[in-house]
């Protein structure tokens, strides 16, 4: 027997505060370990939290997971990132990047600075809405896990490409920006304290 | 008699020449340039020095900034901000080179710092200031003495008074001719041939208490305003609205400027006025149709393509203004591929005054919908300003450079128009929003490689969602993009309205 479905809205809200208080608590703590299905036994795992637009209003809001932590702090951004790109989100969000795309790899660089190499079908698709949900929601869900990251780069294919989808500048490295943030993370002041970092 | 004459004068100037301006010693000898003090430092004429080492100045064709070639390399200068950039390079000084009379001043520091760039050695200046008391470069006119400023726009041209009397001096047209009398002090200006146009000559009279200002064929109407906290009258010389031209083609190169435009940086012309100055006017608009040729853009249900449905409105919109006596320039006028960088640089050949990309929005959301408007990060901004203090530092004399836009370009061009591009983003978004159905508030910001070139108030307009089937069905249809244009049109004029005003935030005067 199937659960009543919630309402898009409410399920939405209920996600983010979660999301919300996920975040919350998981700063300044260290992994902890979970038994969770699909992730290798004893493996250590840590609550992440991916930011995903929702069908309602096209913003970013928080859709925590659990995830393996990852040895190092690039294992544990690959893990991120390729969570966010190559997996669908729940109900009520969608996921801006297309089937078939993924993470091929990713490095921290001195400074906070995130190369991240992503797969050819990253540049299907169309729309500026489409592409800024794809460019910040990825830049924004990496910047929101890992405090250190101050900017990210994004490669195709190993290649510096001008545009994903004809819009927004790639050429540069990109910091997390607030514009696309849901209004409940604009008002938990997510990312705010990179704005001028 | 005569070549002993001559010994002798020679003699007298090479005993007189140390003592008057800056003696600048280099790789190539040592020459004297004439130096004023102002603010405490010493400034020489960027026109001057170019002369002494053989090299030229002129503008830049992609921002239109002033530009000093020596030895072959270039030199970008601003006057808003204290960097230049030598051939790339940036090189921050401790002052903004200024313009005044006729000359770009550069602060005594650009010889010693920027100087040892091109000509490959060090440089060192000697020499008494200048003994006579000159007046400083900036607009601080000496008492009694009223400054005259001319800027040249594409269908205005302001003449500015400035100094003690301005405002009550007397402004008759008679016939062709403007004439601007002072009740006391004099005009300090230099006579001004601007060729053919609104103004041809503007000069003062022997006395310097008249100034004559000749009118030209397209001369419309005259329009004066005062500053209430300044000493200063403003001239606007308006021109008679231009027929919608056949757009440039896109390729900036250096070549014929549009007809009934000042000369470009492509052919510095000595009576031209030396430097751009951008005025309060907004009479160039730049419509952008988004995508073009193998780009389509998003697809509609139909198969109708992005590309087709902007380039419909950018002219539907190009006809609307125009009508309202704005010069139009479309990026394409057919199914084209464009760069995104020649867009703006195509922008910023024809001195456009306004920059409106025109696009339609796509979404793997079906519900999506509304208008969406853009303009640029500043946190980008930020952040390229952070990666080249840090290549700076990193590189010491290494030559950083910030992608293929340097951070001169970008940072005076484009940051000086945010306030104006978040004004108009959001004067569009509400017109749209009314049409549409939407009640979207907020304007958003993102580095968009259409717009970080564009040296004007600069947006990216989201008409509606292709992926949208009502959206779409609206869009498509001809007479609802009508509505559009109308709606678009009437934004643009309310920021025409707005960025004219006296009381503008940085546009009016």
């Amino acid at each position: 027997m199937r659960a009543p479905r919630l309402r898009p809205a409410a399920s939405s809200l209920a996600l983010c505060l979660l999301g919300l208080l996920l975040l919350a608590c998981r700063r300044g703590e260290p992994p902890r370990a979970h038994a969770e299905e699909g992730i290798p036994g004893g493996a250590a795992t840590v609550d992440r939290t991916l930011l995903y637009p929702s069908e309602g209003d096209l913003l970013l809001h928080a859709v925590p997971v659990r995830l393996e932590a990852g040895g190092t702090p690039e294992e544990a951004m690959a893990l991120v990132a390729r969570r966010y790109v190559e997996n669908k989100p729940g109900e009520g969000f969608f996921s801006p990047f297309p089937e078939g795309c993924a993470v091929r790899a990713l490095f921290l660089l001195p400074g906070g600075r995130l190369v991240v190499d992503l797969s050819g079908p990253v540049t299907a698709g169309s729309g500026t809405s489409t592409e800024a949900l794809r460019v910040y929601g990825l830049v924004d869900t990496l910047a929101a896990n890992f405090p250190e990251v101050r900017s990210v780069r994004i490669l195709v294919e190993g290649r510096q490409v001008e545009t994903l989808l004809g819009h927004l500048d790639l050429s540069q490295p990109l910091p997390p920006q607030r514009e696309f943030l849901g209004p409940e993370l604009q008002a938990s002041g997510l990312l705010s304290e990179r704005r001028s970092g | 008699m005569a070549k002993r004459s001559g010994t002798w004068l020679a003699g007298l100037l090479a005993l007189a020449l140390p003592l008057w301006g800056l003696e600048v010693k280099g790789p190539a000898g040592s020459f004297h340039l004439r130096d004023r003090t102002s603010q405490g430092v010493r400034w020489v004429c960027a026109e001057e020095l170019a002369r002494a080492l053989r090299g030229s100045t002129s503008k830049d064709p992609i921002s239109a900034y002033p530009v000093l070639t020596v030895e072959g390399k270039r030199i970008l200068v601003s006057t808003a901000s204290p960097m230049v950039s030598v051939e790339g390079r940036i090189v921050k000084l401790g002052r903004a080179a200024q313009e005044a009379e006729g000359c770009l001043w550069l602060p005594e520091e650009f010889l010693t710092a920027v100087l040892p760039l091109v000509l490959g050695g060090a440089v060192s200046v000697g020499g008494a200031p200048e003994a006579v008391a000159a007046p400083p470069p900036a607009r601080e006119a000496a008492a009694g003495r009223v400054t005259v400023d001319v800027a040249v726009g594409s269908d205005l041209v302001k003449v500015t008074l400035s100094g003690p009397g301005a405002p009550q001096a007397e402004v008759v047209q008679k016939g062709r001719e403007v004439e601007v009398r002072l009740a006391g002090g004099t005009f300090a200006a230099p006579a001004r041939d601007l060729g053919k146009g609104i103004v041809e000559r503007v000069a003062p009279d022997q006395e310097g208490r008249l100034l004559r200002i000749r009118l030209g064929e397209r001369f419309a109407r005259l329009e004066t305003q005062k500053k209430s906290d300044l000493p200063s009258l403003v001239l606007l010389l308006r021109g008679q609205a231009q027929e919608l031209p056949v757009p440039e083609a896109p390729a900036v190169q250096a070549g014929t400027p549009p007809e009934g435009r000042p000369p470009s940086a492509a052919e510095p012309a000595p009576e031209a006025p030396g430097f751009p100055v951008k005025t309060p006017a907004v009479d160039v608009v730049v419509i952008d149709p988004g995508h073009g040729g193998s780009d389509t853009g998003a697809l509609g249900p139909q198969g109708v393509a992005e590309k087709d449905l902007t380039l419909a409105l950018a002219k539907k919109l190009g006809t609307l203004l125009e009508k309202k006596g704005f010069r139009v320039v479309l990026t394409r006028s057919e199914d084209a591929s464009v760069p995104l960088k020649q867009r703006a640089a195509l922008a910023n050949f024809n001195q456009a005054d306004l920059f409106l990309s025109i696009h339609m929005n796509a979404s793997p959301a079906a519900s999506a919908r509304g208008p969406e408007v853009y303009f640029m990060s500043q946190q980008a901004t930020d952040l390229w300003s952070r990666e080249l203090a840090d290549k700076e530092n990193a590189a010491g004399e290494g030559a950083p450079r910030v992608g293929g836009l340097d951070l001169v370009l970008w940072d005076l061009a484009q940051a000086a128009h945010l306030q104006e591009s978040a004004f108009l983003a959001e004067t569009i978004q509400n017109a749209l929003n009314g049409l549409m159905g939407t009640d979207r508030r907020a304007v958003r910001q993102a580095p968009f490689v259409v717009l970080e070139g564009a040296t004007m108030p600069a947006v990216l307009v989201e008409v509606a969602f292709l992926s949208n089937s009502e959206e779409f069905r609206k869009i498509n249809d001809p007479a609802f993009q009508d509505r559009v244009a109308e709606r678009l049109a009437e934004a643009v004029a309310a920021f025409k309205e707005r960025y004219e005003s006296p009381s503008a935030p940085s546009g009016g005067q």
